[in-house]
């Protein structure tokens, strides 16, 4: 008998490696007529950040949520809010947001998360509703205004106004992020998460607490939203924050970017994200040309296409299904 | 390895346990106790409340009358079932069927809080390995260790019994529910079954059979409780059962000839 071997140091290092390499050269490339890309690299690197957090709550736990913009909102208005209105020092501002954004998490997730399926879904759904409201109405977020002259993250002068320096800064992050939640899928934690997936009474016969682990990455899916948040509210916004970017568009979107990266892969979430914020990039564009008055009605039309396509056509995730049909041509071939 | 409780036979009280559902009794009135050496089966007609009982004692359910006692502790959910030394195995297979058959059994270990896993320390490492070397033994002793890296959902239907078995086996359990474990084997695996359960028994764990291969619980089982309608209509070792003329009209007599 030959027990197999478990996964060996190369196989966990190489991934992260190449993944690092990539972050540092890739940046690089995005000169001249390219630069433009620089912004739209940075926002990408805040949507992987959300989507890591949202594929272990949805693809690993298998617990929908559709309000997780709102968890991001979260994050960035409680970090703009402390470092504006409250007069907190920046250091703190980060600290007190990223506390906030898993503390609304652990509230929330005590409530909705004794909800299974459908109405798991109804209920982030409505957090988010809510929340989105409340960005958008209410006088201490500063309405459909929004908030004005946020402080930077600066590390001595470092990212500066650099775009190149800023997208070093927020996927230096991303790769902490995504390291860190690899560990986790490795551990017995992430057996444990799986389980619940599959079949949660049986996984509670086993002594897996059930409600104690959904409600953590619950926690841990806020924490990682409102640490996007904060990003997004001190590196990528020109000093200003306003509530259009944490629409339910985004949840949507968001969780079509996991689905499209297979649901159960921290990799396929990236790329599934990467891939989604260059769709959202082209779709405007072609929104634009095609004549759509409202490119909002336009990206929507396509999202919910996508994902109910995704849903019908390929229920795996579109990563996978790429992968595996490029490792069969390969063992085809050799 | 047969360990001695100081509650002497009231390892396991189930007394005086009514389940509703709605308006339906599903058990009524039912009380027995189990000792902590035994391999005892539960059997009766379909519908006879068999896998209630189970669900009470697994702490899945709660009873709407009486208690289920297990070593002098009242369960109230799986979870402490589990940790007070419950294990059970499910009337359908329920594997984890998109994890490794390895993998399926060691989530029956435990181990590992989110932060230990999220910093991947070393002390963690080393009591994952333990129990992987673990997982591996308990399945090369029912004869399937070759298949620890297939996901569990793709083997033959025969060991992914074996592997759900193994896998209530990995809690480490002083008390092991099997629902209908022979249901869908065939008479080799059926048997390999019944050595299986034997070895298990003779290493100190407690065995509670719920059964419809009639065979399987002669020759296994050295008590029987006979279920109807939701009542235990009798108690014995299988000689008495297979002569009582109360349970050959219920059960016996209109199934087996």
């Amino acid at each position: 008998m030959k027990p197999p071997e478990p996964t060996s140091p190369r196989q966990v290092y190489q991934g992260p490696l190449i993944f690092l390499g990539l972050i540092i050269v890739l940046p690089l490339l995005a000169r001249g007529q390219y630069a433009y890309l620089l912004p739209l690299a940075q926002i990408g690197g805040l949507y992987a950040i959300l989507v890591t957090g949202l594929t272990l709550l949805m693809g690993f736990t298998g617990q929908v949520s559709l309000g997780h913009a709102g968890f991001y909102g979260f994050g960035a208005y409680v970090a703009a809010l402390a470092a504006t209105s409250w007069g907190m020092p920046l250091a703190g501002a980060v600290v007190l947001a990223l506390i906030a954004g898993a503390l609304l998490a652990l509230m929330t997730g005590f409530m909705v998360l004794r909800l299974k399926g459908n109405l798991l879904a109804l209920a982030t759904l409505c957090l988010g509703i809510i929340l989105g409201e409340l960005f958008n109405k209410s006088k201490i977020t500063g309405g459909a205004a929004g908030l004005f002259d946020l402080p930077r993250i600066d590390f001595w002068g470092w990212p500066g106004k650099s775009a190149l320096a800023k997208v070093y800064l927020v996927w230096a992050v991303v790769w902490i992020v995504v390291v860190l939640a690899l560990r986790l899928t490795m551990s017995p934690a992430g057996r444990a998460i799986q389980a619940i997936h599959f079949d949660e009474e049986a996984a509670a016969a086993l002594g897996v607490p059930v409600f104690a682990l959904k409600l953590k990455i619950f926690v841990l899916a806020g924490f990682l939203a409102a640490l996007a948040g904060v990003l997004y509210a001190f590196v990528y916004t020109p000093a200003y924050l306003g509530p259009e970017e944490f629409s339910l568009m985004l949840s949507v979107m968001l969780v079509t970017m996991v689905v499209l990266g297979g649901m159960g892969s921290i990799w396929g979430g990236l790329i599934g994200a990467l891939v989604t914020t260059g769709l959202h990039e082209v779709i405007t564009l072609a929104g634009e040309k095609i004549g759509f008055t409202q490119i909002t009605r336009f990206e929507q039309l396509f999202f919910g296409a996508l994902l109910v396509g995704m849903l019908v056509f390929c229920p795996k995730g579109l990563v996978p299904s790429i992968a595996r049909l490029g490792l069969r041509r390969w063992r085809r071939r050799t | 390895m047969i360990s001695v409780m100081s509650e002497g036979d009231s390892f396991l009280e189930v007394q005086q346990v009514a389940r509703h559902f709605g308006g339906q009794r599903a058990l009524n009135e039912v009380s027995f106790r189990i000792p902590d050496d035994s391999l005892t089966a539960i059997i009766g007609p379909n519908g006879a409340g068999k896998t209630t009982l189970f669900n009470l004692i697994a702490g899945a359910l709660s009873p709407t009358r009486g208690h289920v006692r297990f070593r002098g502790r009242q369960i109230a959910s799986p979870n402490q079932a589990c940790a007070a030394g419950i294990a059970r195995t499910f009337q359908n297979v329920r594997l984890f069927g998109g994890l490794t058959v390895l993998d399926n059994v060691m989530v029956g270990m435990g181990g590992g809080g989110l932060m230990s896993g999220l910093l991947g320390l070393q002390s963690a490492r080393e009591q994952e390995r333990l129990r992987r070397k673990k997982a591996i033994y308990l399945l090369d002793n029912v004869g399937i260790a070759h298949l620890a890296s297939h996901p569990a959902g793709e083997i033959p239907f025969g060991q992914q019994r074996l592997v759900e078995l193994t896998r209530a086996m990995a809690t480490e359990p002083k008390l092991l529910l099997l629902d209908e474990p022979a249901a869908g084997l065939n008479a080799t695996e059926t048997a390999a079954l019944g050595r299986i359960v034997r070895q298990i028994h003779q290493q100190g764990v407690a065995v509670l059979l719920v059964e419809h291969d009639m065979s399987l619980v002669m020759n296994l089982a050295e008590r029987i409780l006979v279920l109807e309608h939701g009542r235990l209509i009798a108690d014995g070792d299988p000689g008495r059962i297979q002569a009582d003329p109360q349970v050959r009209a219920a059960y016996l007599g209109s199934e087996e000839t």
